[in-house]
């Protein structure tokens, strides 16, 4: 496994900094540029791309792009190098008539940095559709020749596997993961594979994404390692900076557990880094530049993840009635976050505005809100449907006795303002 | 200790009581063969009491004997030459004093003055006593050698508490990186080639949070002898340095004590006797957690505390037998998800998740030496251990490192004419293991193959080290002193067999005078798997030679001079070359998965001088030393120097009468440029999303230039101390101020780059600023 922390020496360092002083600013001469090259090349992707950029060396062309994935996104940190030459040759082609492609630059993009809206920056981006089938064990050769006549060069080996085998529990059929009580089991026959990576996020199609962008841009847990299997545990805690010890998996929602296998090159980058102290330690496999041409092969699995419900609040809701004239009837399957309280998910299933539906939404259930008239206290969810980034349904309801019928308020939401509002009648139903 | 005028008083009074002869007679006045030997029996009493001092050490200065006091205080050297002569008189708690023996004297008593005795100024008669390092100069070889005793240590102000280390980092040929770091680099060595020992027991990792505080209570120290090169044969596998600090034993007369409150610890030590033995026992805590979640909100999740304690046990036969145990630990504690009962409905039960980082050393050992005839045999067993752990714990992933060595050792000293030979082996077992495991996750080698939680990665390393070792301290002629040695080590997992010869002479010009020289290969079969460029080493990674890990080598060679004046002046200039083979540096591109890879192969060199003026007695003490160096190190193919390639090295120590009735303690120091690896740019290190086929945005990492191209500025720092004294409620109590960094300089600690502007800037964090502190000791 590989972690990127930085571990004892800055925590230290970080001690010892608070004791000493802060040295005045000075300005230092200008860096040399150096080429920064980001290319894996994904064997199941119709186009593969090569991501070009100088290093930041102080001058004055130099941007920072604040967040976004590149493509689309342009090259950030640095300048995004136009108008080179970017040659992908297949060392093993086989009856392809074509191995050698010159890739071509794309146009530029939006900075997509909100301080930069409107305007467009060159997306340092190279692409092609016609690269030759990539199988295991084939190599691929990259060289990049810039306008300044640098000249950068790399090589990789495409990964393989006979197999990638993802299963939950120990005898579950189908993909779907009870979280106290199951694992998920990876297994990776290798052809050639120096490593294993893992990204699990969200299920982007049936999980609604309130802040646009976000839910693409996150990953709730990825992990590389050099062994060919893993098996996760259902209770898997996240320690992410931005997170505060929670459940990677909760029940009520749908995720996407992307299994890779990677060459050397992609697992080299990937493991190591430079040391923020000393500027050491980032393993490259790129003549004459910096970064990584590397290499993948992907399998991506829905999973399903259950768990037991053991709080009051969780369980079976249906909400039914009339939404803006059109009938619906849904069952909410609602569960609490194991570590948090309040917040919940719920797999919704049943008939919607805009027909069946199977997806899930993401809410919270407080109990004894002060003002709500319940003693049971509010729940609300939001989810979205096959329209999903663009129209949401909130649902807010104020459940009484658990035997008895209460309102939902169902509010359509478009593009982000609320658009339609119907009351609808819920009730508990386990 | 109390105020230097003090000091010095109880000291000379050694010489007031001196030498009383006994009322035996002179036997065959007259008829004392010239050619043989003579035996001179005495007596060893408290010059207060008259009380026989137990245990205490006499042995011959201009020759070859010694012996130890029995139950009643008496000694018989039997090999004393037949001319007047002099004996060094030692045993803790006491002032050493060095006795002259007429050639028709053959019995007499010794008054020993207690070193923490209470006395009235008194006229001094006779000279002082003599210290330790002419003790050195006139009886051995040993080059590159400093000797401290607790009245050295506790004046020389720092930042929080007196500190073994400290000192050590102020000698000539020592360097400290910052002052941060309580590691050491020794004329060109790497920190982990300085053998430190705590009564002969092996200590891995010797200091407290992160370097600020050594593992050595300065409190319940007796000595402390530090060699910086050269050192003879009888000392195990360490490349550049031998630090061996020795405990007190503990007084017989009563039950003592004394302590120490600083801003951030406490410390408390106690001595007496425990039956027919003695004992020392002491314990140190930090308490910044406790007084900040007292009196804030905040909280402090760190902490180090440590204790150590020492059972000494003297028999009639002169045999005895000590105890040694130290246990110390650091402990961060950060809780990161507090934990839940479930009495708040909305927030489930749960339990918490916390951050702990922890590391100590914990060692015990026994020594037992035993008189046979002539000779002295001293044979050792220890086991010494350190530990860490790094986890987020109780369930995510826990990084283990345990490093033991358990030893034994004999050695006998016999002293032959005009040698005293030194034979012994002993044996070291190491056992390394680094491990790092997670009950959350499991990893299995092939499709369906788990077999439970395995490590993330796991890897130990257990070196045997056979050694055996044979030297001769010989005075060839009244000017010329030899040691001749050589020392044998077997590695039977490295399939390695080394032999080292050593030697060292001394040469007097004149009774003041001396040129001294010594040369001797050394092997270590351990390293630190440490990065060159970090400013701070929290702790050693350590390893051991096996099949794929060298052991390191070193050759020195050492020509000095020595001079002394009167007594009190002594003036070393040493030059030497050192050869460095077979070290290691970290592999950044280590598979984890192969053992052997973890590092590069380096070998290096070094040379300098090495200066020493050293005033050992008088009001005001102290020394000024000065150290040339040139160190240089090659590795997978480049040749750079080390990040303490520091050539120019200035302290001066010195402890005077100071203003308001108070002694007063100043450090100086001085230090030319260090290296450091200097960046000239920054890249945006993307992660592949393999889930998106896209890179995200990723961190900024810098680009560096070439290992250590570049140089910090100088260094200086002035430190001083005051200290008063006064007593009350029968105890001494020695209120302190100190002031670190009085001049505030902004020593460079690191620089940090941001190429992302235009132009580029540079900032950084300095060391140590201005900082006051204050404390008391107190002992009775």
């Amino acid at each position: 496994m590989v972690t990127r922390s930085r571990g004892v020496v800055t925590v230290l360092g970080v001690c010892a900094l608070a004791l000493g002083c802060e040295l005045a600013e000075i300005t230092v001469p200008q860096g040399e540029p150096v080429v920064v090259v980001h290319a894996v090349l994904n064997v199941g992707e119709p186009t593969q791309f090569v991501i070009l950029e100088y290093s930041l060396t102080g001058s004055n062309r130099g941007f920072r792009y604040s967040s976004g994935l590149t493509p689309p996104g342009p090259a950030g940190e640095g300048y995004p190098i136009e108008g080179a030459t970017v040659i992908l040759t297949h060392r093993n082609p086989g009856s392809c008539p074509t191995p050698t492609v010159f890739l071509t630059e794309q146009p530029p993009v939006p900075y997509g940095d909100g301080s930069e809206q409107g305007a467009l920056a060159p997306s340092g981006t190279y692409v092609t559709g016609d690269l030759c089938p990539l199988a295991p064990g084939d190599r691929v050769d990259l060289r990049v020749e810039t306008q300044a006549g640098e000249v950068v060069a790399g090589s990789t080996v495409i990964p393989g596997a006979q197999s990638i085998d993802v299963r939950t529990g120990l005898t579950a059929e189908g993909l779907e993961l009870h979280r106290s009580i199951d694992s998920i089991w990876v297994d990776v026959d290798p052809i050639s594979a120096r490593a294993l990576i893992l990204e699990l996020g969200r299920d982007l199609d049936r999980t609604p994404d309130v802040y646009p962008g976000s839910l693409l841009l996150g990953q709730l847990f990825t992990m590389a390692t050099d062994t060919m299997g893993v098996v996760l545990a259902g209770d898997l805690i996240s320690f992410d900076d931005h997170d505060d010890g929670e459940a990677v998996f909760r029940g009520g929602q749908y995720y996407t557990l992307t299994v890779a296998v990677a060459d050397t090159n992609y697992f080299d980058f990937i493991r190591s880094f430079s040391d923020p102290l000393t500027g050491r330690g980032f393993i490259n496999h790129i003549d004459g530049g910096i970064g990584v041409f590397g290499s993948v092969l992907t399998s991506h699995n829905d999973i399903r993840v259950i768990d037991d419900q053991d709080d009051p609040r969780e369980g079976l809701y249906r909400v039914t009635g009339s939404f803006d004239g059109t009938p619906v009837d849904a069952v909410l399957d609602v569960y609490l976050d194991p570590r948090i309280g309040n917040v919940t998910s719920a797999f919704v299933d049943g008939t919607w505005v805009d027909g069946p539906i199977a997806t899930s939404g993401d809410g919270s259930y407080w109990l004894n809100v002060p003002g709500s008239g319940s003693v049971h206290g509010r729940f609300d969810t939001h989810f979205a449907t096959a329209l999903a980034d663009t129209v949401f349904y909130e649902l807010v309801g104020f459940p009484g006795q658990p035997d008895r019928p209460f309102d939902v308020i169902v509010t359509s939401i478009v593009d982000f303002i609320p658009a339609v509002v119907d009351t609808l009648a819920g009730e508990r139903i386990n | 200790m109390g105020f230097c005028w003090r000091v010095n008083a109880e000291a000379r009074l050694g010489w007031i009581v001196g030498v009383l002869v006994a009322g035996t007679p002179i036997l065959g006045s007259g008829e004392v063969h010239a050619q043989l030997p003579r035996a001179v029996t005495g007596q060893v009493v408290a010059a207060e009491s008259g009380a026989p001092l137990f245990r205490a050490r006499v042995r011959g200065l201009e020759f070859s004997d010694e012996a130890v006091t029995d139950l009643r205080g008496r000694f018989t050297l039997s090999q004393v030459p037949p001319r007047s002569v002099r004996i060094v008189v030692e045993i803790s708690g006491f002032a050493t004093d060095t006795v002259a023996i007429p050639v028709d004297i053959t019995s007499l008593v010794i008054r020993l003055v207690r070193t923490s005795f209470e006395l009235d100024p008194i006229t001094v008669i006779g000279e002082a006593p003599t210290p330790p390092a002419r003790i050195r100069f006139d009886s051995t070889t040993q080059t590159s050698a400093f000797t401290f005793q607790p009245g050295d240590i506790v004046n020389i102000p720092g930042m929080f508490e007196s500190d073994v280390v400290r000192v050590v980092q102020l000698l000539p040929g020592t360097i400290a990186k910052n002052d941060y770091s309580i590691t050491y680099n020794v004329r060109g060595g790497e920190g982990d080639q300085n053998l430190v020992r705590l009564d002969g027991i092996t200590i891995f990792n010797p200091s407290h949070l992160g370097g600020f505080f050594s593992t050595f209570d300065a409190n319940a120290v007796e000595r402390v002898d530090f060699f910086s090169g050269g050192f003879p044969a009888s000392y195990p596998g360490r490349l550049s340095s031998v630090l061996d600090v020795s405990l007190q034993d503990g007084r017989s007369d009563g039950l003592h004590g004394g302590g120490q409150v600083s801003l951030i610890s406490s410390k408390l030590v106690l001595d007496g006797p425990i039956g027919p033995a003695t004992f020392v026992v002491g314990a140190r805590r930090t308490y910044a957690d406790i007084v900040i979640a007292a009196l804030t909100p905040e909280e402090v999740p760190y902490y180090f505390t440590d204790a150590v304690a020492k059972l000494h046990l003297p028999f009639a036969s002169g045999a005895s037998v000590a105890l040694t145990a130290y246990w110390g630990r650091d402990i961060m504690d950060v809780n990161v998800v507090e934990a839940s009962d479930g009495s708040n409905p909305n927030l489930p039960q749960r339990d918490p998740i916390d951050f702990l980082f922890d590391w100590g050393n914990q060692l015990a050992g026994v020594t037992w030496q035993q008189p046979i005839g002539n000779s002295r045999v001293v044979t050792r067993a220890s086991i010494t251990e350190f530990s860490t752990s790094f986890g987020i714990v109780p369930d995510f992933a826990r990084w283990d490192n345990d490093v033991r060595l358990v030893s034994a050792s004999s050695g006998v000293m016999t002293p032959l004419g005009e040698h005293r030979l030194h034979v012994g082996a002993g044996l070291e077992r190491y056992d390394m293991v680094y491990d790092v495991r997670s009950p959350t996750f499991e990893f299995g080698d092939s499709p369906g193959n788990y077999g439970g939680i395995i490590p993330l990665f796991n890897v130990d390393y257990h070196p045997t080290v056979w050694s055996a070792y044979v030297d001769d301290e010989w005075n060839v002629s009244a000017r010329l002193k030899v040691r001749p040695g050589i020392r044998v080590e077997h590695v039977p997992g490295a399939d390695f067999t080394g032999v080292a010869p050593r030697a060292s002479f001394k040469f007097f010009l004149s009774r003041d005078r001396a040129i001294l020289g010594s040369f001797g290969r050394y092997y270590q079969a351990v390293h630190s798997l440490r990065d060159q460029e970090l400013p701070i080493t929290v702790y050693e990674f350590w390893i051991g030679a096996d099949e794929h890990v060298p052991v390191g080598r070193s050759d020195h060679a050492v020509l000095g001079f020595e001079q002394w004046f009167g007594g009190e002046y002594q003036v070393t200039v040493e030059g030497y070359r050192k050869t460095f083979e077979n070290l290691v540096i970290p592999n950044s591109a280590q598979s984890l998965r192969d053992v052997g890879n973890q590092f590069f192969p380096m070998d290096g060199d070094a040379w300098g001088i090495d200066i020493l003026l050293r005033r050992h007695v008088g009001r005001v003490q102290g020394w000024l030393s000065y150290g040339f160096n040139k160190t240089e190190r090659r590795a997978d193919g480049s040749v750079f120097p080390p990040s303490h390639d520091r050539r120019h090295t200035v302290n001066l120590v010195m402890r005077a009468p100071g203003p308001l009735g108070s002694e007063m303690g100043l450090r100086w120091g001085f230090g030319s440029p260090l290296p450091y690896t200097g960046f000239v740019g920054e890249w945006s290190h993307r992660r592949y999303r393999p889930s998106v086929n896209a890179f995200d945005s990723g961190e900024t990492e810098p680009i560096s230039t070439a290992i250590n191209a570049e140089r910090f500025p100088t260094y200086s720092r002035l430190d001083l101390g005051f200290r008063w004294q006064f007593e009350k409620w029968g105890a001494q109590w020695n209120p302190y101020f100190q002031v670190a960094n009085a001049y505030n300089r902004k020593n460079v600690f690191l620089y940090s780059f941001d190429f992302g502007t235009s132009p580029a800037r540079r900032t950084g964090a300095s060391q140590v600023p201005f900082f006051p502190t204050f404390g008391i000791e107190f002992k009775w």
